[in-house]
């Protein structure tokens, strides 16, 4: 396992540092002159001869990555033209907003989830197995943004009972911030939701086929017993792995409620900064991002070794 | 003339099959029975419908599919087909007075939990003993079987023994709430010949030790040559003939039972005899004629075995039974 | 004596066979779902290709008399801000949509088959350099992925499909390297090697077409997600923008009327979410009539 571990941790390392590198590039995949394009049209000779030296854009390529990489090592991804803030505060403000959303939506769509692919698959061709297979078929197929906007409607507009947008910290208000987070949690917890249901349900319908399930039965054990002590034990291990790839969607996910629901998070800073063409931020942001997915990522694969012991004692 | 009831009996059951090929009956009208402290075999080929009788006894069958169209199966003189499969009653019988070993060790316990885990429920649930007394019988038990430091090996999972340990494991979690009767659905047929032999004494001696009683399913003659007390020949879903292991060995009377010991290879012979196989393939079972099954592939067939339905079994002497009457067993 | 070329013709499995293909129909078809799923997909190519036949209206021609008029004979959706008909924008999004969808779709099949061909055949250094450079790309989330090359690329409709290709291209590598090695294991494939025949050939010829079936799987799974993916960068005005008629942007138009006219976000969503429905039912439905046993794993 301690091996496992670490191939893992390098692997990581390895990623991230590509990744790095892919943002880095980022500044020159611009066609034309990426200090014009930042500064706009009307900045004047000598803003574009500052920036550039600030940026280091008169040196070599390989130069610029080291000085760049070093910077960000030190946690200082630059400063933002358009905010005028250094870009590390900004997405540091922002980056618990998008983890407090995701966390919820986490947790709301493992909750239900496992146990509705369980109840699907112990209850094959049943009426509920239809209707949480369709669910789940749906949920896969909805477009996040157009579910965002759905809620706003029938839940604000409409029925008035949650606040269009906005977001306060639950520090300061914690019932204004649980009312303005509950949609927005809900809807970003649908698709991981309907995957996670999906592969619950054909993991199960897999394990419960199996010998050493058969083993359990003529063992005289409960119905109960054998789904959840023997059945869902196993089944759970591929299930693991797709809340690892559900994570990626999480994140991306936010990206689209947090502009429905004009919530302050990381996405929507990236979608911003965009459009304001402010190219260090998006650079930061990507950084970021991979950095928070791939340290999940490398925590879900530790975790296996919690719910399969054939990797826990690879000899 | 008047028997006490037996330990089992499997009374006329029929099991049929719904799959795309239309239906398949697996097992058409056996009967069989187990005393105590006997061991009893039943042999036959693949797919003869063996194994799909055994797992019916406990109402192991998976129900979509398969279906147990008639037939009773007495435990203690008690129809235990009636129960509630899910109940609290059949569930009782399953692991506590009827235990059941299978074919694949390899496959037939649960990656993720260990061995001892495994043993300890069967002994609280049956037996209701709390956990320390259970992990302790549990070690008494893992020991018996032949695995040396059995007090560590209990928390080890299954990836982490071989196919024959495995086995001796399944033994004793089969062993371990002192059934009467253990049913061992070809035990030994996927390990290799050494271990075969290993398993097949442990089974035997256990099995005198807990004084429960065996019933071996196998293809392999070999194996119920040397310690069943008696034996039932399967062919396409019927018992062909059945006797005491002296009876069918000395003196076989079924066409088809005279095939497969005149197949099998003995030490004892002279080194020129050809192994005769028994030509032919076994018959598919979802358009069974009423005729004899094995007549296609018999070697002393006639005429007016195909023009009538499958003889029943006839005694013909002691308890030796056979389903051929056209007197061809003389060899 | 034999050809050797013939010889490692014959070696050769073909992948289909008139029977096989038989049973696959009748698997596939099995289910009422899948069925009308195929039935949506097919609408949907008809209606992209002869848009303009079933478009009452031209979807691009302003007419501000009529701005935001709800559902009415004359505009069975209603009209968006510019007066322009919504059903007839809907019809012509599907070009757009079917355009991304298969043109991404293809480019990323395309290079993930070939990386994955490449890493899985020849294993070792090349299969680290390349498996380590999926693991990067897999790490940033599509959309974040396609938002930083709009952003330096800019938005519009190519560099969209260039984006969704890229973010496409790891599940396709890893799921073509995770085949090969399985198929890479078969006696067939030694046989090849023994008969002299050499390694672009092999991969070519022998390992691909055995490959296939869950590749086919993925890219018609794919589809729904390019189709979802390139709503969604329009919906952020990154992807096509107004006046293209892209489902997406249409969304993003009409949320600013929701109250007054909610058919114009609603009618949009729910086509795309139709027509991804279609791609995931199909999808599932060729699954399970190429290799029941994928179940588990796609």
């Amino acid at each position: 396992m301690g091996t496992f571990i670490i191939r893992r941790l390098i692997q990581t390392v390895i990623v991230l540092l590509v990744v790095s590198f892919i943002a880095f590039l980022l500044l020159h995949l611009i066609p034309g002159d990426p200090v014009v394009t930042m500064l706009g049209q009307e900045a004047s000779q000598a803003q574009i001869e500052a920036l550039r030296k600030e940026l280091g854009l008169d040196q070599p390529l390989v130069v610029q990555y080291t000085r760049w990489l070093m910077n960000v090592l030190r946690g200082d991804f630059g400063k933002s033209i358009i905010y005028r803030e250094n870009v590390t505060d900004l997405i540091v403000t922002r980056l618990p907003i998008t983890f407090h959303l995701g966390l919820i939506a986490l947790i709301l769509s493992t909750l239900i989830s496992i146990p509705a692919g369980v109840i699907s698959a112990v209850r094959r061709g049943s009426f509920l197995d239809s209707i949480i297979t369709v669910s789940a078929n749906l949920g896969m197929a909805i477009p996040l943004f157009w579910l965002g906007i759905l809620g706003v409607y029938f839940f604000s507009l409409k029925l008035g009972w949650l606040p269009v947008q906005g977001y306060t910290s639950p520090f300061s208000d914690f019932w204004m911030n649980t009312k303005q987070i509950i949609m927005p949690s809900i809807c970003l917890a649908v698709v991981p939701l309907a995957s996670l249901a999906r592969q619950t349900r054909s993991s199960m319908l897999e394990v419960i086929r199996q010998d050493y399930i058969r083993t359990a039965r003529s063992k005289g054990l409960k119905k109960r017993t054998i789904i959840t002590g023997h059945a869902l034990k196993n089944a759970i291990i591929p299930v693991v792995t797709l809340l690892g790839i559900q994570l990626r969607n999480l994140v991306g996910g936010s990206v689209l409620i947090e502009t429905v629901f004009n919530i302050p998070g990381i996405g929507r800073l990236m979608v911003r900064a965009v459009f304001d063409k402010d190219f260090l931020i998006v650079q930061g942001c990507i950084v970021m991002i991979a950095l928070v997915v791939a340290l999940a990522n490398l925590l879900v694969d530790i975790s296996y070794g919690f719910f399969d012991p054939r990797i826990r004692y690879e000899d | 003339m008047p028997t006490a009831a037996h330990l089992l009996e499997v009374k006329k059951l029929t099991i049929e099959f719904r799959t795309d090929a239309g239906t398949i009956r697996a097992v058409d009208g056996i009967s069989y029975y187990i005393d105590e402290g006997e061991i009893v075999g039943l042999v036959g080929e693949s797919g003869c419908g063996k194994s799909a009788g055994q797992l019916s006894v406990l109402q192991l069958i998976p129900t979509p599919p398969g279906k147990i169209v008639s037939g009773e199966v007495l435990f203690h003189g008690v129809d235990i087909l009636t129960f509630d499969p899910e109940g609290g009653g059949m569930r009782a019988i399953r692991g506590g007075k009827i235990g059941m070993i299978f074919q694949e060790p390899m496959t037939s316990l649960n990656p993720v939990l260990t061995i001892g885990r495994q043993i300890i429920e069967t002994l609280m649930l049956h037996l209701k003993m709390d956990r320390r007394a259970a992990r302790k019988r549990a070690i008494e038990l893992v020991d018996l079987m032949g695995i040396p430091d059995a007090a560590q090996r209990i928390d080890n999972y299954p990836h982490q023994f071989s196919g024959g340990m495995r086995q001796r494991i399944m033994i004793a979690m089969a062993l371990s709430c002192n059934p009467k009767i253990l049913v061992a659905d070809e035990p030994t047929t996927a390990l290799d010949v050494t271990t075969q032999a290993q398993i097949l004494e442990i089974l035997r001696d256990k099995v005198k030790e807990f004084n429960t009683s065996l019933l071996i399913v196998t293809h392999n003659l070999g194996v119920v040559a040397r310690y069943a007390h008696r034996i039932y020949v399967m062919y396409a879903g019927r018992i062909v003939e059945s006797g005491t292991a002296k009876e069918i060995f000395v003196d076989p009377r079924h066409p088809y039972t005279i095939g497969l010991l005149k197949s099998v290879p003995r030490l004892d012979e002279p080194k020129g005899r050809k192994l005769i196989p028994i030509t032919g393939l076994p018959p598919n079972l979802s358009n069974m004629p009423a005729r004899c099954a094995f007549y296609p592939r018999c070697f002393k067939r006639s005429d007016t075995c195909n023009n009538k339905p499958w003889p029943e079994l006839r005694l013909i002497g002691g308890q030796h039974y056979t389903a051929c009457d056209s007197g061809c067993g003389e060899k | 004596m034999t050809d050797v070329a013939t010889q490692t013709e014959d070696l050769r499995e073909t992948p289909l066979r008139t029977n096989e293909f038989r049973r696959f129909l009748r698997v596939f078809l099995s289910r009422k779902v899948v069925i009308f799923g195929t039935a949506i997909i097919l609408i949907l190519i008809i209606t992209a290709i002869c848009a303009p036949l079933f478009a009452p209206y031209d979807p691009y021609k302003q007419n501000l008399s009529e701005a935001l008029q709800g559902p009415s004979r004359a505009h069975l959706l209603g009209t968006d801000p510019l007066g322009r008909d919504e059903l007839s924008r809907i019809v012509y999004g599907t070009r757009i949509s079917l355009l991304v969808g298969i043109i991404a779709v293809g480019v990323a099949a395309t290079i993930g088959m070939m990386l994955g061909l490449i890493a899985g055949y020849f294993g070792g250094f090349i299969n680290t350099v390349i498996m380590r450079f999926i693991d990067a790309l897999m790490a940033i989330p599509p959309i974040m992925l396609a938002l930083a090359i709009a952003a330096a690329l800019g938005g519009g409709l190519w560099n969209v499909i260039i984006s969704l290709g890229i973010s496409l291209i790891p599940t396709q590598a890893r799921l073509m390297r995770g085949q090969v090695l399985t198929v890479k294991q078969a006696d067939y494939i030694t046989a090849g090697e023994v008969l002299g025949a050499g390694n672009l050939r092999i991969m070519v010829v022998h390992i691909l077409p055995n490959c296939l079936p869950p590749l086919i799987v993925l890219i018609t799974l794919n589809l729904g997600v390019a189709i979802l993916a390139e709503a969604s960068l329009s919906f952020l005005g990154i992807g096509i923008r107004p006046p293209g008629a892209a489902w997406g942007s249409m969304v993003n138009d009409g949320y600013r009327y929701l109250l007054s006219n909610p058919m114009l976000s609603f009618a949009p969503g729910f086509a795309i979410m139709l027509v991804v429905l279609a791609f995931n039912i199909v999808g599932d439905g060729l699954r399970d009539a190429l290799d029941p046993r994928l179940r588990g794993t796609l």
